[in-house]
């Protein structure tokens, strides 16, 4: 199935970001404009500015993280209750009203998750292990953080839902707060972090250092 | 000289794949159609093996953009107090929560969770019409982009967990009833990353002809 287990910068090739077609001239298009054959996409060999705009991203959505979990999410006046609520306020009143399982389930979504992406892209963009084990556990890790992030949205949607089932009673009342603006802008920031880091400057480091 | 007048097309070699992680070089030819194979450096998973003919997606297409209609129509919660019922659909209620203060919050759930899908079932009806005739469609290349780029933000799945959530949160207050919108997300969703998580491969090869 291999072609002798060689990797495509030994042979001078690139792949096609769109279309995956490979072609000759990896040395090329660094500094010329080269066109896909296939599908006429320029031909770029990494993403660009892969670690710098991942890391500008998990920073800004590390620095919104905070206001988001200080800033209540939702304002609900219900039954003659008024409450403002926040992220974390929203999980211990779950959890105290007895649906344990509902609590896990926010707590999983809107803190677990940003908090295992901001740990996980923090590691990959600042970890220079190159063992070939170590290589192995961080494209793992990073198919990992591709894959769970969206689901810290479910907070957004709950919220979204919350108030907009509510617009049609007359007795409750359900607004979503700022916070759950910043809480949202940090779910796009960190998967925006994680598309924009390339997985393929990992095994780089492998052929640079030997 | 300007550099970007000098443009070229490289040389292709469609008989090979690269690992899309490590860049390790594959032959395509010794793959068998269909198998999935996992690369022998980095582990990760190179070819998704194309587990649909084109029909079959396209079909499964159509099925996905009828229940994104049921979806979107058929009321997801019915509540009930003293007696008066009100049900809310989908749309109902985005566009109820768009009038008030909760505008941002309205046109980010409603891009994520109807834009999105909708925009790609309708790329994915039209393209693979085409493509179950044995020809590539007009702005075939667009239209992959397109896909391409909005693969990671459609979130049918994560909305299912928010509406069945949401319920919960509500019928602490209110007494709230599935409406039979919740099923046909429930059965949307599994079908969203069937056909937006398909191989691409056979397209692209159709789209480049016999030649």
């Amino acid at each position: 199935m291999t072609s002798g287990g060689k990797r495509a910068n030994e042979l001078d090739l690139v792949a096609c970001s769109l279309c995956g077609m490979v072609c000759d001239g990896r040395s090329e298009c660094e500094t010329h404009r080269l066109d896909c054959p296939r599908c006429g996409s320029a031909l770029s060999v990494r993403k660009r500015h892969s670690h710098a705009r991942s890391a500008a991203y998990l920073i800004a959505a590390l620095v919104l993280y905070i206001p988001a979990n200080v800033y209540p999410v939702m304002y609900t006046k219900m039954l003659g209750n008024e409450a403002d609520s926040t992220i974390i306020g929203g999980i211990v009143e779950f959890w105290e009203s007895g649906s344990w399982d509902i609590a896990l389930l926010i707590f999983l979504a809107s803190v677990a998750v940003p908090c295992t992406k901001f740990i996980a892209l923090g590691y990959l963009l600042w970890n220079r292990n190159a063992s070939e084990h170590a290589l192995v556990s961080k494209t793992r890790l990073l198919k990992f953080v591709e894959g769970i992030g969206y689901w810290s949205m479910l907070d957004v949607l709950v919220v979204a839902i919350v108030a907009a089932l509510i617009q049609f009673q007359a007795l409750g009342e359900a607004e979503p707060r700022l916070g759950i603006v910043f809480f949202g802008s940090v779910v796009v920031l960190t998967m925006l972090s994680a598309l924009s880091f390339d997985g393929r400057l990992t095994w780089d480091r492998k052929v640079d250092h030997g | 000289m300007h550099s970007a007048l000098i443009m070229s097309v490289a040389r292709a070699h469609p008989h090979l794949m690269l690992c899309e992680h490590c860049e390790e070089i594959y032959d395509r030819t010794l793959m068998v159609p269909g198998a999935s194979y996992y690369c022998s450096r980095c582990g990760s998973r190179l070819a998704k093996g194309s587990i649909l003919s084109v029909q079959a997606w396209l079909a499964w297409t159509i099925t996905s953009a009828c229940l994104f209609v049921f979806a979107n129509t058929f009321p997801v919660a019915i509540i009930s107090l003293d007696g008066l019922n009100s049900k809310a659909t989908v749309l109902q209620s985005i566009s109820a929560l768009a009038q008030g203060p909760g505008t941002p919050m309205a046109i980010a759930a409603g891009i994520v969770i109807i834009g999105i899908p909708g925009f790609q079932i309708a790329l994915l009806l039209w393209m693979l019409s085409f493509a179950a005739l044995g020809k590539p469609c007009p702005y075939f290349v667009v239209i992959m982009r397109c896909l391409h780029l909005s693969r990671p933000w459609g979130m049918t799945e994560v909305f299912l967990l928010g509406v069945l959530v949401a319920i919960v949160k509500l019928s602490s207050y209110l007494h709230v009833v599935i409406g039979a919108g919740v099923v046909s997300i429930a059965l949307l969703a599994p079908l969203m990353v069937v056909i937006t998580k398909h191989d691409t491969e056979e397209l692209w090869r159709l789209y480049e002809g016999p030649a």
